[in-house]
C-alpha cells in the first residue's frame, strides 16, 4: 500500500517537478528564442524595407538607403512588426501614403500586370516563334531535291579537301568573290572540320559518313554551277562595268581634270572663307582693348584670366581664396599703379585696399596709399601708410620719398625728413629723379639756413613765387555751402586736366575768400611754382578730394594761363562741377 | 583664348562634319570619285580639330582656367591633378566632348586602315560617321557649350562633385563610352551596305573586329562601373538597375546577340535582316543612353543635369531609328537568303534560341525601364521598377542563356544526331548533375541557386570536355604535345576558343552574382565601445571614433577590429565624409575581399551626443570577388579571339 | 574611273509601303511617349492623400505643450512641415507669420511641424523670423512618413472635418495660402496638388 502511495506520489512528484522542470527549460530558453525573434525581426525589417523605395535616395531601396528617411521609414517598419501587423499591412500603410510608386516592384494587378507579364509572353512567343520558322525551313529544305551528283566532282571535292589547302578564305580582302566561291569555300571548311571533330570522337562513324556525304554532295554541286555556267557570270558581272568604265574613262579624262579643278578650287575658297569668317568673329569676341600699359590683349595669352581680368565682385560666394594669391596681388597692383598714374583716385585707392585686405604689409600697395592720402591731404593716415611700408622694407624708394616730403612741407620736420632723403640719393641709381631729390636735399639746407633766424613757416618760402586772388561764388549759386565744405585752389601745368602743380585746402570757407598759392602748396616735389600755370577752384562738398561728388562747386580764373607771380587772380565758382 | 581656341575648333570641324555628310552624295549623283576622297580629308580633319578642342579643354582645367564656365563648376584650385583631368568627362558638356573625341578617333581610325579597301563601300561608312559626328558636334558648339565663358572671372571654382573623387572616374566613363562608341563603327558598315545595295557577308567580316572590340568594351566599363559601385558608394551592392545603369548594359544585349547570330549569316547565309535590325538596334540604344541619361525624364543618381539637350538627343534617335529601319524595310526584298536548315536540333538552332533569349532579355530591361513612363502616360498611376521586378524577371532568362552556353559551342552544326548528343553532353552532364548532389546534400537548398550552380557546372564541364577531346585528337593525329596543340587550336580557331574562355569568364560572373544574390548576411547594430557585433563567423570590435579635417572635406572615421573565427584579422576604418556643398554624408565603406566571401564594413551613423557610439552595418557576401575574376577572363577570352595571328593556316 | 551605280538598284517607287508603315508604327509611339517624359518632374510624387481623413498626430510644441490632431477638430488646419536647413522653407516663413497674425484669431490654426533637425537649429530659425504659431518637432519621423513627406516645405490643408482638402509641395504665397484656407474651410477638395520650389528631404 504505501509502495502504492509511494509510487502515486513518485509519480505526482514527478509531474510536478517535471512540469517544474520543463519550466525551468523553458525559462532559459526563452532569452534564446527571444534573442531569435529580435534577430528574425531585424531581418524582417530588412527584407520589408528592400520591397520600398526610398522617397529621397535615387532608386535605392529603403534597406540599402543611408539617408535619415529611409532610418526613420525602417523605424516605423520596426514599430509595427511588434505591433503584430503582416508585412502586407505594413506596405499597404506606406502605399497609402506614398502612393503606388513607394512599392519597388510594381502590383501585378491592373495595368502593372502587363510589365510582369509582357517578358514571358516575349520569350514564350519568340521561342515558339523560332521553332515555327526553324521547323518551315527544315521542310524547306529537304523538299529539295539533291539533283544526282557525279561522283567525279565528288572525287575532286574530297582531292581538295585532303589535300589541305589553307583556305583562301580572306574575306577581309577587297573583292568579295562571288556567292558560290564563298559556299564552296565554307563546304570546304565544314568538311574539314568535320574530319577533325570525327578524329577527335565527337561524332560517330554513322553520323561523320552521313554529314559528310551530305556535304560532299553539296560541294559537288557547287563546283558544277562553276564549272559550267558561273565563270562567265562573276566575271561578268566584274567586266561589264569595267568596260564601260574603261571607256568613260578614255574619253573625258581631260574635261574632267578642267571642271574638277574649277570644283576643288571653288570648295577650297568657300571653305577658307568660312574658316576666315569663323575665326574672325570668334577672335574679335575674345580679345579685348588694353587697360593699361601692362596688359595685354589676349590676357596673359592662353588664360583668360590675367592683369585687370578679373572682375570686382568675386563671383562663387562664399568660397574662400585658394592656396596663393599672388597673381591676383600683382594684377591689382598694377591696375592699382595704373589707376594712380591717370590720377583715378578712387579706382587706385579701391585696388591698394583690397591688396591690403590681402596683406596689410604690402609694402608696395601701403607706400601708394601713402601717396594718395597725401595727395588728399591726410597727413596722418598718409604717415602711418609710410611707416607701415617702411616696417617692412626700411629701403623702399617711395615710401622714402613720400614720407620725406610729407615730414617736409607737411610736418615741417626738417631734420628727419632730411636724413630720409639722404638714405633715398644714397639707394638711387644717377639720373633724373636722383638730381631732383638732391635738390630738394638743397632747398631744405638753404631754407634750413635762412630759417634758423625767423619762425618755421617764413623760414620755408624761397624767393617768392605765388599767385594771390579771391574766390567767390557765382551769381547762379545762392545756397549756402554745407559747413563740411571744403575749398581747393588748385593750379595746374596744363589746361583743366593736367597735373596739378599747387593745390591749396582752405576749410570751411567764407566767401568771398582770399587765398595765396604758393610753393609750399606744391605738389610735384622738385617742381618750383614758376612758369604759366592754369588757376581753378573747387568747392567740395564733403570734404574728400578723392571723390568729386556731383554737387561740387567749380570755376576758373577767366584769363588762364597766368604766370606765376601774378596778383589778382580772381576765381568765380560758377557752375556744378562733373564728378 | 583657350576657349576661342576651343570653341572654334567645334565649329569648324561641325563644318567639316557637314561636308562629309554631303560630299559622298554628291559623288554619287555626279559621279566623281574625288567627292569621296574629300570625305576622307574631312574626318582626318574633324579628328585634328577634335583633338585640339579636348587638348584645349584638358588644358584649361589642369591650368585652373576660371574664366570658362565649365572648368569653374567642375574644379577647384585644391583638386589634385588627375581629377582635372578627369573633369573632361565629369559634366555634361565635356561628356559630350570626350563622346565626340573617341568618334572621331575611331573614325579616323576606320578612315586609315582602310584606305584602300572596299572602294565603294568606304564613302558612305565615313558619311555616316560623319553624320553622327555632325550631330555631336552640333550639339557641343551650339547647345551645351562647354567652353562658355563666366564673368565675372572667380577666384576658385566650385569642384568636382565628391561622389567622383575615385580611381574610378578614370577608367570607367572613358571604357563605358569607347564601348558606346565603338558599336558605331558597324553600324556605319551596315548602313553603308544598305545604302550602296551590296548586302553580302563582306560589311560583317570586316566589321568582326571592331564588333568585338565594341563588345570588350562595353563589358569592361559596365563591369568597373559595377566595381565602382560595390567598393565606393557604401551600399554593398554592385548593380542597382538604376535607369541609367540599365541604359548601359542594354546595348550589351543586341551586340551579344548579334556575334551570335553572325556565325550563322556566315556560315549559312541567313538572318541578314536579321543582323542588321540587331546591329541598328544596338547603335540605337547607346543614342537611347546618352538621352536617358542627360534628358531628365527619369530620377537617377546617374543624371547630368539636364538641358535642352534632351531634345535634341530625342529627335536625333527618332532620325536614326525612321532613317535606318527605312532603309532596312526598303533593301529587304534584296536580303532575302536562303533559309534552310538541315535540323531542328543543330548549332544554328541554339544560336537562334539564344537570339531569342538575349532579345527577349532587352525587352524585359527596356519595358520595366520605361514602364513607369508608360504606366503614367496611360492609366495615369505613378509606379516604380526596380531591383526586385528586374532580379525575379531576368533570373530565368539568364538561367536559360547559361544553359545555351553550355550546349551552343558543343552541339554540331547543321544537324546533331542523338549519338551525337550523347557524345559530346553525357559526361559533362554526368558531372554537372554529381556536383549538383553533392551542394544539395552538404550546403544548398534553395532551387534557384542550386540550379544556377548545376548550370554553371555543366558549362565548365562541358567547354573543358570539348577542348580535351580536340587537344587529345590533335596530340594524337599531329604528335603534339598538350600545351603547342591548345595554342595551335587557338590560332586555327580564334573566335571559337576565345568565345569559349569567354564564356569561363561569363560563367564565373554567374557563380559570383548566385552566391552573393542568395547568400549575403546582413546586420547592422549600434555599439559602444568595446562592444562586439557576431555575424556568421566573425566578430566585430568597436574601438572608438576619429574626426579629422581633410582639405575638401571633415571626416569621421570608425575603428572596428574583426577576429575571423577567433584569428583576428586587423582593424577597418570605414568612414563618413561630410562635405560642405552635400546634404548628407558620403559613406566610404571598407572591406575584406577573399575568394569565398567579402567581409563588409559600413560607418552608417554615429551619435554626436554620446561621442563614441556608432552604428555598424555588416555585410558578409559570398563569392563576390568570381564577378571581378570572371571580368578578367573575359579580358583574356577577347584577347585571344581578336588577336591578330599569322594568317598562315586561317580556318575564319 | 566612273563610279558606277548597280543596275539593280531600284530606285523607283516600287517601296514596300506596308513594311514601311509597320516600322513607323513601332517607332512613333516610342518616341511620344519619350517625349511625353520631358512634361513631367520624374522626382514628383503624386500623394493619394487628398480628400482622405488626416492622419492623426501629437506633437510636443516647442514651448512644451502638447497638441494632437484631435483637439484642432472643428477647425480649419494648415499643417506645414519644414526644417532649418532648407531655403524654400526660408523663402515662405514670413508669409506663414503674416497669414498667421491675420487669421490667429478666427477658427484657423497654423501648425509647423520641424523634421529632422536639432533643437537649436529650428529654434535659432523660428527666431528669425519671429514665428509665433505653434511649431513642434517630429523626433521620430512617423509623423513625416504618416503625412508622405518626401520634399519639404509641405503643407497640407486640413477641413473642419479632419479632411486633407490640398497638398502643396514647396514654398507658398500668400495669395495661395489664403485662397486654400477658404478652400479648406468651405470644405471643397482640391482636384490636383500643387508644386512649388522644394528641397528634397534628407
Amino acid at each position: 500500500m504505501t509502495r502504492n502511495l509511494d509510487f502515486r506520489f513518485w509519480i505526482l512528484d514527478l509531474r510536478k517537478n517535471g512540469f517544474a522542470f520543463l519550466f525551468f527549460l523553458n525559462l532559459l530558453f526563452l532569452p534564446l528564442a527571444f534573442a531569435a525573434q529580435t534577430v528574425d525581426l531585424e531581418e524582417q525589417v530588412r527584407r520589408i524595407a528592400a520591397e520600398l523605395r526610398c522617397p529621397v535616395c535615387q532608386n535605392l531601396s529603403a534597406a540599402d538607403s543611408p539617408s535619415e528617411l529611409a532610418q526613420q521609414m525602417r523605424g516605423v517598419i520596426l514599430e509595427q512588426l511588434k505591433e503584430g501587423k503582416t508585412p502586407e499591412q505594413i506596405k499597404a500603410y506606406f502605399v497609402s501614403k506614398y502612393g503606388e510608386w513607394v512599392l519597388l516592384a510594381p502590383t501585378p494587378k491592373g495595368f502593372s500586370l502587363l510589365v510582369w507579364v509582357l517578358p514571358f509572353v516575349a520569350v514564350g512567343a519568340g521561342i515558339i516563334f523560332v521553332l515555327f520558322v526553324v521547323r518551315r525551313w527544315v521542310h524547306k529544305k529537304n523538299r529539295l531535291q539533291l539533283a544526282t551528283v557525279e561522283p567525279a566532282l565528288i572525287e575532286r571535292v574530297q582531292r581538295e579537301v585532303a589535300a589541305g589547302k589553307p583556305l583562301q578564305v580572306e574575306l577581309e580582302a577587297e573583292d568579295i568573290q562571288s556567292p558560290l566561291l564563298q559556299e564552296k569555300a565554307r563546304l570546304y571548311a565544314d568538311l574539314k572540320e568535320l574530319e577533325f571533330d570525327y578524329k577527335a570522337g565527337k561524332l560517330s562513324s554513322t553520323d561523320y559518313q552521313e554529314l559528310c556525304r551530305d556535304l560532299e554532295a553539296q560541294a559537288a554541286a557547287v563546283l558544277k554551277e562553276l564549272g559550267s555556267s558561273a565563270p562567265a557570270r562573276p566575271v561578268v558581272q566584274r567586266s561589264a562595268p569595267k568596260t564601260q568604265q574603261a571607256a568613260t574613262h578614255k574619253e573625258a579624262p581631260e574635261r574632267e581634270k578642267a571642271t574638277y579643278r574649277g570644283w576643288r578650287l571653288a570648295a577650297g575658297g568657300v571653305f577658307l572663307l568660312l574658316f576666315g569668317i569663323t575665326l574672325g568673329v570668334f577672335l574679335t569676341k575674345s580679345l579685348r582693348p588694353r587697360l593699361s600699359d601692362q596688359d595685354n590683349i589676349t590676357g596673359d595669352f592662353l588664360t583668360g584670366t590675367g592683369p585687370g581680368g578679373i572682375g570686382t565682385s568675386s563671383g562663387m560666394a562664399g568660397m574662400e581664396m585658394g592656396a596663393s594669391l599672388s597673381k591676383d596681388i600683382a594684377s591689382l597692383l598694377a591696375q592699382g599703379r595704373s589707376a594712380f598714374e591717370r590720377q583715378e583716385w578712387p579706382a587706385a585707392i579701391q585696388a591698394f585696399r583690397k591688396i591690403l585686405e590681402a596683406d596689410a604689409n604690402h609694402v608696395e600697395a601701403n607706400s601708394y596709399m601713402g601717396l594718395v592720402l597725401a595727395q588728399a591731404g591726410h597727413v596722418d593716415e598718409a604717415l602711418a601708410a609710410f611707416d607701415r611700408a617702411l616696417a617692412t622694407d626700411p629701403n623702399f624708394p617711395i615710401a622714402l620719398w613720400g614720407k620725406g616730403l610729407l615730414l617736409y612741407r607737411a610736418k615741417k620736420d626738417t631734420a628727419h625728413a632730411r636724413e630720409l632723403f639722404e638714405r633715398l640719393v644714397g639707394l638711387m641709381p644717377a639720373g633724373e629723379e636722383r638730381k631732383a631729390v638732391q635738390k630738394i636735399l638743397g632747398e631744405m639746407t638753404t631754407g634750413a639756413d635762412g630759417g634758423k633766424k625767423t619762425s618755421a613757416e617764413t623760414k620755408l618760402r624761397p624767393a617768392g613765387k605765388t599767385i594771390r586772388g579771391t574766390v567767390s561764388l557765382g551769381p547762379k549759386l545762392n545756397s549756402k555751402p554745407p559747413g563740411s565744405a571744403v575749398l581747393f585752389i588748385i593750379a595746374r601745368s596744363s589746361g583743366s586736366s593736367g597735373p596739378p602743380l599747387a593745390v591749396k585746402k582752405i576749410e570751411g570757407p567764407a566767401f568771398p575768400i582770399r587765398y595765396i598759392l604758393g610753393p609750399e602748396d606744391s605738389m610735384i616735389p622738385g617742381r618750383a611754382l614758376a612758369g604759366k600755370v592754369f588757376v581753378s577752384a573747387r568747392l567740395d562738398q564733403d570734404g574728400n578730394p578723392t571723390t568729386r561728388g556731383a554737387g561740387d562747386w567749380v570755376g576758373e580764373y577767366g584769363k588762364n594761363p597766368v604766370e606765376v607771380g601774378t596778383e589778382g587772380v580772381d576765381i568765380t565758382l560758377q557752375r556744378l562741377g562733373e564728378p | 583664348m583657350t576657349a576661342t581656341i576651343g570653341h572654334a575648333s567645334v565649329v569648324i570641324a561641325f563644318l567639316l562634319a557637314l561636308w562629309g555628310m554631303i560630299a559622298p552624295i554628291i559623288g554619287s549623283r555626279t559621279g566623281r570619285e574625288r567627292f569621296f576622297a574629300t570625305t576622307r580629308a574631312a574626318i582626318l580633319g574633324q579628328f585634328l580639330l577634335v583633338t585640339l578642342a579636348s587638348s584645349s579643354l584638358i588644358y584649361a582645367l589642369v591650368t585652373t582656367d576660371f574664366s570658362i564656365k565649365y572648368v569653374a563648376f567642375n574644379t577647384t584650385r585644391a583638386t589634385p591633378i588627375y581629377y582635372r583631368v578627369t573633369g573632361l568627362w565629369g559634366a555634361l558638356e565635356g561628356s559630350l566632348l570626350l563622346w565626340e573625341w573617341i568618334l572621331i578617333i575611331f573614325s579616323g581610325l576606320v578612315a586609315w586602315i582602310y584606305k584602300d579597301r572596299h572602294r565603294e563601300l568606304m564613302p558612305w561608312v565615313l558619311m555616316i560617321l560623319s553624320t553622327v559626328s555632325a550631330f555631336f558636334l552640333a550639339v557641343i558648339a551650339f547647345a551645351s557649350n562647354p567652353f562658355e565663358g563666366v564673368f565675372p572671372v572667380p577666384l576658385d571654382g566650385r569642384g568636382l562633385n565628391p561622389l567622383l573623387e575615385d580611381a574610378n572616374m578614370i577608367t570607367h566613363p572613358p571604357l563605358l563610352y569607347t564601348g558606346f562608341v565603338g558599336l558605331t563603327v558597324p553600324y556605319a558598315f551596315a548602313m553603308a551596305a544598305l545604302i550602296i545595295g551590296k548586302l553580302d557577308e563582306a560589311w560583317i567580316v570586316t566589321t568582326r573586329r571592331w564588333t568585338i572590340t565594341a563588345w570588350f568594351f562595353l563589358t569592361m566599363g559596365n563591369l568597373v562601373g559595377a566595381w565602382w559601385s560595390y567598393h565606393v558608394l557604401g551600399w554593398g551592392g554592385y548593380w542597382a538597375w538604376d535607369p541609367v545603369e540599365n541604359a548601359a548594359f542594354m546595348p550589351w544585349l543586341p551586340a551579344t546577340a548579334f556575334l551570335h547570330s553572325v556565325q550563322v549569316q556566315e556560315r549559312r547565309g541567313m538572318l541578314k535582316v536579321w543582323n542588321l535590325s540587331l546591329i541598328i538596334i544596338a547603335f540605337s540604344l547607346t543614342i537611347f543612353g546618352t538621352f536617358l541619361t542627360r534628358s531628365g525624364i527619369i530620377s537617377s543618381i546617374h543624371a547630368f543635369s539636364s538641358g535642352p539637350v534632351g531634345t535634341l538627343f530625342l529627335s536625333f534617335l527618332a532620325f536614326i531609328l525612321i532613317s535606318s529601319f527605312g532603309l532596312l524595310a526598303y533593301r529587304a526584298d534584296k536580303l532575302k537568303g536562303r533559309p534552310e536548315l538541315d535540323s531542328m536540333v543543330s548549332r544554328e538552332s541554339a544560336f537562334l534560341l539564344n537570339n531569342v533569349v538575349l532579345v527577349s532579355a532587352l525587352f524585359t530591361i527596356f519595358l520595366g525601364t520605361i514602364f513607369p513612363l508608360i504606366s503614367e502616360a496611360v492609366a495615369g498611376v505613378q509606379v516604380s521598377v526596380g531591383a526586385p521586378y528586374f532580379n525575379s524577371v531576368t533570373v530565368p532568362l539568364f538561367l536559360l542563356l547559361v544553359f545555351l552556353m553550355g550546349v551552343g559551342p558543343m552541339i554540331a552544326w547543321r544537324k546533331a544526331s542523338w549519338d551525337n548528343l550523347k557524345r559530346n553532353f553525357l559526361w559533362p552532364a554526368v558531372a554537372a548533375l554529381t556536383i549538383a548532389l553533392f551542394l544539395f546534400i552538404w550546403w544548398i537548398r534553395d532551387f534557384l541557386p542550386l540550379l544556377g550552380f548545376t548550370l554553371s557546372a555543366f558549362v565548365v564541364f562541358s567547354i573543358l570536355f570539348d577542348t580535351a577531346l580536340a587537344v587529345r585528337a590533335r596530340c594524337r593525329i599531329e604528335g603534339e604535345w598538350i600545351g603547342s596543340a591548345l595554342v595551335t587550336l587557338a590560332r586555327r580557331n580564334q573566335r571559337r576558343y576565345g568565345g569559349l574562355v569567354v564564356h569561363l569568364g561569363i560563367v564565373l560572373i554567374v557563380l559570383g552574382i548566385a552566391g552573393s544574390m542568395s547568400y549575403s548576411i546582413e546586420r547592422q547594430a549600434t555599439l559602444n565601445v568595446g562592444e562586439t557585433l557576431a555575424v556568421g563567423q566573425y566578430k566585430i570590435r568597436f574601438e572608438g571614433l576619429r574626426g579629422s579635417q581633410q582639405p575638401t572635406h571633415y571626416r569621421v572615421q570608425g575603428a572596428f577590429r574583426v577576429f575571423n573565427n577567433g584569428d583576428e584579422s586587423g582593424v577597418f576604418s570605414p568612414t563618413l565624409k561630410f562635405f560642405p556643398t552635400q546634404q548628407s554624408p558620403i559613406g566610404r565603406a571598407v572591406f575584406r575581399s577573399t575568394f569565398t566571401e567579402d567581409l563588409y564594413l559600413i560607418l552608417s551613423g554615429f551619435s554626436e551626443l554620446q561621442q563614441n557610439r556608432a552604428t555598424l552595418k555588416v555585410l558578409v557576401r559570398p563569392l563576390v570577388a568570381w564577378i571581378w575574376l570572371g571580368g578578367l577572363v573575359i579580358a583574356l577570352g577577347t584577347l585571344v579571339a581578336i588577336w591578330p595571328f599569322k594568317q598562315s593556316a586561317v580556318s575564319e | 574611273m566612273r563610279f558606277e551605280r548597280d543596275p539593280k538598284l531600284d530606285t523607283s517607287l516600287n517601296m514596300p509601303w506596308r513594311r514601311v508603315m509597320i516600322t513607323l508604327a513601332v517607332i512613333l509611339p516610342l518616341i511620344g511617349l519619350l517625349a511625353y517624359g520631358f512634361s513631367r518632374d520624374p522626382r514628383y510624387i503624386n500623394t493619394p492623400l487628398i480628400g482622405r481623413q488626416a492622419p492623426p498626430f501629437t506633437l510636443t510644441l516647442f514651448d512644451g505643450k502638447k497638441i494632437s490632431l484631435d483637439d484642432v477638430t472643428g477647425k480649419t488646419v494648415f499643417l506645414n512641415f519644414w526644417a532649418s536647413w532648407c531655403p524654400p522653407c526660408r523663402a515662405e516663413a514670413r508669409d506663414l507669420e503674416a497669414v498667421w497674425q491675420k487669421v490667429k484669431d478666427s477658427d484657423v490654426v497654423l501648425l509647423g511641424v520641424d523634421i529632422q533637425d536639432t533643437e537649436e537649429d529650428a529654434l535659432a530659425f523660428l527666431r528669425e523670423f519671429n514665428i509665433t504659431y505653434p511649431n513642434g518637432r517630429d523626433l521620430s519621423g512617423k509623423v513625416a512618413v504618416d503625412y508622405g513627406v518626401w520634399g519639404i516645405p509641405e503643407t497640407f490643408f486640413i477641413d473642419p472635418q479632419g479632411r486633407i482638402t490640398y497638398k502643396h509641395v514647396g514654398s507658398l504665397g500668400s495669395a495661395l495660402i489664403t485662397a486654400k484656407i477658404d478652400e479648406a474651410r468651405r470644405g471643397i477638395v482640391s482636384a490636383k496638388e500643387g508644386k512649388g520650389t522644394y528641397q528634397p528631404i534628407r
